[in-house]
């Protein structure tokens, strides 16, 4: 977690480029008494032992805040950002945690009902950094508004911003894949197949190349369904990497999904099943344990909803 | 350092070394090594012409790679376009130069000298690497882990000794070196990298890569999110996949092959650890890829540990247990290695224990002590399996000050000393020792991965026993005798543990901050009071009434930049019994009921029943403080040896000047 003291951010403003930023993130210095290492309860008794004793400043709060954040107490650390944003408005970094925790929050509290209105309060918070004069801010605001809007299914401007973000840091994996996800969302499958496409190409990440195989596949099932027939470009696409993946790979049903996913499009059932019954094997022992990975969870809910 | 001119390809020539040296202010060290690659990156102030020179011999250095090849970085200047390769920060007029060595072959070792023009800047017999093995080849592989150690003090420097000492005698070098974060107290600032971690490691680091992972300190002034910082400035992380694994597009996780192990680093402590976040996505591609006989993870947060943090209670070490580990182990890690909590722990065999807090009931498949000579290895089937077992290493001592909460219920060891672990891969087997700062092997554990082993669940595993500080004594009151000042603030808390030597007498020096209190010589660590009689302490001497008088402690607390200037007042709380002479870093700062001499040579010590803690001012010790560690040391004198108790119980305390 990053301290930033009102020098630090003066100098911020006057030198916005990206990097030079960061030159001035504050060496945080301890609060009174505050031994380095101390576990964050500690740490959080000498802070209030100093805001009783001299009121509580910007800085404080914003370092009360993180420690908040270390023992899961997020709604102290979004009071304590909150307080600190408003004792002193130019704390920019403290201004995009707090949005960041409060859409944390949000998501926490209305998942099953989200609606415009709950975007009000992270969306408001971040507002005046979009037209940050630090080119880090302004990024990492436009890639969190797009969160924002993301989160909260608004589509079109979720690709303005995740896509006017992505100009500027463009390897950013995360903000490509809900960039993609939002375009498809809003029926533009190609642009955003398209994007993973380029964003492979800068980054060589296979957390990228699953993704576009996956929106390859979506984007035949689509095609099929509105035109009646299957068009192959896109499940060729997908096949070679599936092939290559499996190939290369010591676990398989991901891929092994993938493939059937693809098998069911051409109607090959038999294969398909075939496939998913290899994958389901592989899924079951490692998903042998009381709390396994979600992630795999959702493989074999898969399987299961493909094999119906 | 020698100094060698080159001309043309002629042999080098010695001549003084002092104006070349002065140039070169970090490394060369290696970074980033492949089977055909390495990089070597080295500083200096003021530009230079730069070249490497290497080959397989070292008095001739045949090939050469030319100042076009070597990559320069600086910091940008005010009002200059920035790029992403400029550092982050760095002293005036600093160049980084890394140049990448390419086309070499595998597991071979290569020497090399960095020069400016002509003037070999560094070079010699130390200044070597080893390319990797090719990719699954069955070797030998010795890996140094160290965590928690930038603190540029004795203890990091006997730590990093014992570990040297330790790999000469037996003479198998290292191949890698794993920090586990924390590398550069307090902010991981360039300036204290420097100090704290390329001056101190200097001598390992020309020869050996450091695959680092980002402890919280670091996390002070680098951003895993946008991968800039010092941290990111010293270090050249895969992330493309070029020593292996899958490319992560970031240099804050990363993998990388070494002969038949596939090592893991995550970011524990800035990025999302969801698990649909794109790190967890990576690591499950990542897992599901590799073919290695062993799966090692590591990075900073400990998912289980009750050192001097909770891993029940702090959200990226519950985090890394209940969100990271389930993928880890379902795709058949074997061995994790964390810092963060000062102590090293070190689990059994287990798997699946994600809750919180942790149990061990339903997670335990080996509760023995992995020890081959002991209770034997910890059995797995060979190869890479999913919940067959995870050995968890925390290995936080490496330089910062140890302590402990408690226990975590799945460890099988609990030491409460300065050390680092060292691993040995050996075909099927893995061996892992905690080496401490007196040279000692702490720790020694095994897993050995041969034919099929079923897992199975032990009912009822053997756990340690619970760690308690006796803290069932009355509390003590503070006494009447002396006014407390008001709103003061700890710097060493009540009832902390100490380092103490009770029954013999230290070396003059003991007092001083790079003394280094050997168990070996008899000191221990306890909590205090420390005493005996009145049933009033908690660390229990019941062998000095009749044998002893003086018990000899002392115990360090760290200050930041500026906390000195935050001080007004500083004291001594203390209950004591019967005399005391208190230190400061070396200097004597206060002396209660000894008329002379110290230690053995202390006469006329008057008697005192401790009743209480009593004030005693320390106004004039404040010019002794110093940034970062400091030593509070204290010696206790009872008045004769027959005597009925003896206390002592010490905290210190300081009042913060008033706000202007």
């Amino acid at each position: 977690m990053i301290i930033m003291s009102r020098k630090a951010l003066a100098a911020c403003v006057t030198n916005p480029s990206l990097y030079s930023m960061l030159t001035v993130i504050l060496v945080c210095n301890l609060a009174d008494g505050v031994i380095a290492h101390d576990g964050p309860e500690a740490v959080i008794a000498s802070l209030n032992a100093s805001m009783l004793k001299s009121g509580p400043t910007a800085d404080l709060l914003f370092r009360r805040a993180t420690e908040f954040r270390a023992i899961r107490d997020d709604r102290r650390a979004a009071a304590d950002l909150h307080h600190a944003v408003q004792l002193d408005g130019s704390l920019e970094i403290a201004r995009l945690d707090l949005a960041r925790l409060q859409l944390h929050l949000e998501k926490a509290a209305a998942d099953s009902e989200r609606s415009n209105s709950s975007l009000g309060e992270p969306l408001e918070t971040i507002e005046p950094l979009i037209t940050s004069q630090n080119e880090t801010i302004q990024t990492a605001a436009l890639g969190l508004r797009g969160e924002i809007y993301f989160s909260y299914c608004q589509w079109e401007a979720a690709v303005a911003d995740l896509s006017s973000a992505l100009e500027k840091r463009p390897a950013e994996i995360q903000w490509a894949l809900w960039l993609a996800t939002a375009q498809r969302e809003r029926g533009q499958q190609m642009t955003g197949i398209s994007g993973l496409r380029q964003c492979f190409v800068v980054t060589q990440s296979p957390v990228i190349r699953a993704a576009l195989c996956d929106a390859l596949i979506e984007a035949a099932r689509l095609d099929r369904d509105s035109s009646g027939h299957l068009t192959t470009s896109c499940l060729s696409e997908a096949d070679e990497i599936i092939a290559q993946e499996l190939q290369e790979s010591r676990l398989k049903s991901a891929w092994l999904i993938r493939r059937a996913e693809t098998l069911l499009l051409r109607s090959d059932v038999d294969a398909a099943r075939l496939d998913l019954a290899i994958a389901l094997d592989e899924l079951n022992v490692r998903l042998a344990t009381a709390r396994p990975d979600p992630g795999l969870l959702t493989d074999r809910e898969r399987v299961q909803r493909l094999l119906r | 350092m020698y100094l060698f001119v080159f001309f043309g390809l002629s042999l080098p020539l010695l001549v003084q070394d002092s104006v070349a040296s002065s140039a070169l202010t970090r490394g060369p060290y290696l970074q980033l090594a492949t089977p055909s690659s390495v990089s070597i990156v080295w500083r200096t102030v003021g530009e230079t012409r730069p070249s490497v020179r290497y080959g397989s011999d070292p008095k001739h250095l045949d090939q050469v790679l030319e100042a076009e090849s070597i990559f320069l970085r600086t910091v940008s200047k005010d009002g200059e376009p920035s790029n992403e390769r400029a550092l982050h920060s760095a002293p005036s007029g600093t160049i980084q130069y890394e140049a990448s060595l390419k086309g070499l072959e595998p597991g071979t070792t290569y020497y090399y000298s960095v020069s400016n023009g002509t003037v070999m800047l560094a070079g010699g017999d130390d200044s070597y690497f080893r390319t990797h093995p090719a990719p699954g080849k069955v070797q030998p592989v010795r890996v140094w882990v160290v965590g928690d150690s930038g603190t540029a003090d004795a203890r990091q420097a006997a730590v990093y000794k014992a570990m040297r000492d330790f790999v000469k005698k037996q003479n198998r070098p290292l191949d890698l070196y794993l920090h586990v974060g924390d590398m550069a107290y307090p902010s991981g600032t360039d300036d204290e990298f420097q100090k704290s971690f390329f001056e101190v490691y200097q001598p390992t680091l020309r020869n050996t890569v450091c695959w680092p992972s980002m402890g919280n300190h670091e996390g002070n002034t680098s951003k895993g999110l946008l991968g800039v910082g010092p941290y990111y400035d010293a270090y050249i992380c895969p992330k493309r996949a070029e020593a292996g694994g899958l490319p992560s597009a970031s240099e804050a996780f990363y993998s990388f092959d070494y002969a038949n192990a596939h090592f893991i680093c995550l970011d524990s402590h800035d990025l999302d650890r969801t698990p649909a976040g794109v790190m967890a996505q990576w690591l499950r591609l990542d897992l599901e890829k590799t073919k290695s006989d062993w799966i090692i993870g590591y990075w900073h947060h400990p998912p289980y540990t009750k050192g001097s943090h909770d891993s029940d209670k702090e959200k990226q070490l519950v985090e890394m247990r209940e969100l990271i580990m389930p993928i880890l182990e379902a795709g058949g890690v074997d061995v994790v290695l964390t810092g963060h909590s000062h102590i090293y722990e070190r689990s059994m065999l287990i798997d699946g224990a994600y809750q919180t807090p942790t149990t061990a009931d339903g997670v335990v498949l080996d509760d023995g002590d992995g020890d081959p000579n002991g209770e034997g290895s910890y059995r797995k089937s060979k190869g890479l399996h999913a919940h067959q077992g995870v050995v968890q290493v925390v290995t936080g001592n490496g330089g910062a000050k140890v302590s402990r909460l408690g226990t975590s219920p799945v460890m099988r060891r609990v030491i409460t000393e300065y050390g680092s672990v060292i691993l040995d891969i050996d075909g099927d087997a893995l061996t892992g020792v905690m080496v401490n700062r007196g040279g000692v092997t702490s720790d020694l554990f095994s897993i050995v991965k041969q034919g099929t082993v079923m897992p199975k669940l032990v009912a009822t595993p053997r756990l340690l026993p619970p760690y308690t500080v006796s803290i069932d004594k009355p509390r003590v009151e503070k006494s009447d005798l002396t006014p407390f000042p008001k709103n003061s603030v700890e710097l060493i808390k009540p009832n902390a543990d100490w380092e103490y030597l009770a029954g013999s007498h230290p070396p003059e020096k003991w007092t001083a901050v790079g003394y280094i209190p050997e168990e070996s010589v008899g000191w221990k660590s306890g909590t205090v009071s420390i005493g005996y009689g009145d049933s009033d302490d908690v660390t229990e001497l019941s062998d000095m009434k009749d044998k002893f008088t003086v018990v000899y402690a002392r115990t360090d607390f760290e200050l930041a930049p500026g906390d000195i200037e935050k001080i007004g007042q500083l004291g001594l709380s203390i209950s004591y019994d019967d005399g005391f002479i208190a230190y400061l870093n070396g200097h004597e700062i206060l002396r209660v009921g000894v008329d002379s001499g110290r230690g053995a040579d202390a006469r006329k010590i008057q008697s005192h029943e401790a009743d209480g803690y009593e004030y005693f001012s320390l106004k004039d010790a404040i010019p002794y403080l110093t940034t970062d560690e400091n030593i509070l040391s204290i010696e206790g004198h009872n008045d004769n040896l027959g005597s009925s108790d003896f206390t002592l119980d010490p905290y210190l305390l300081f009042v913060p000047k008033a706000a202007p």
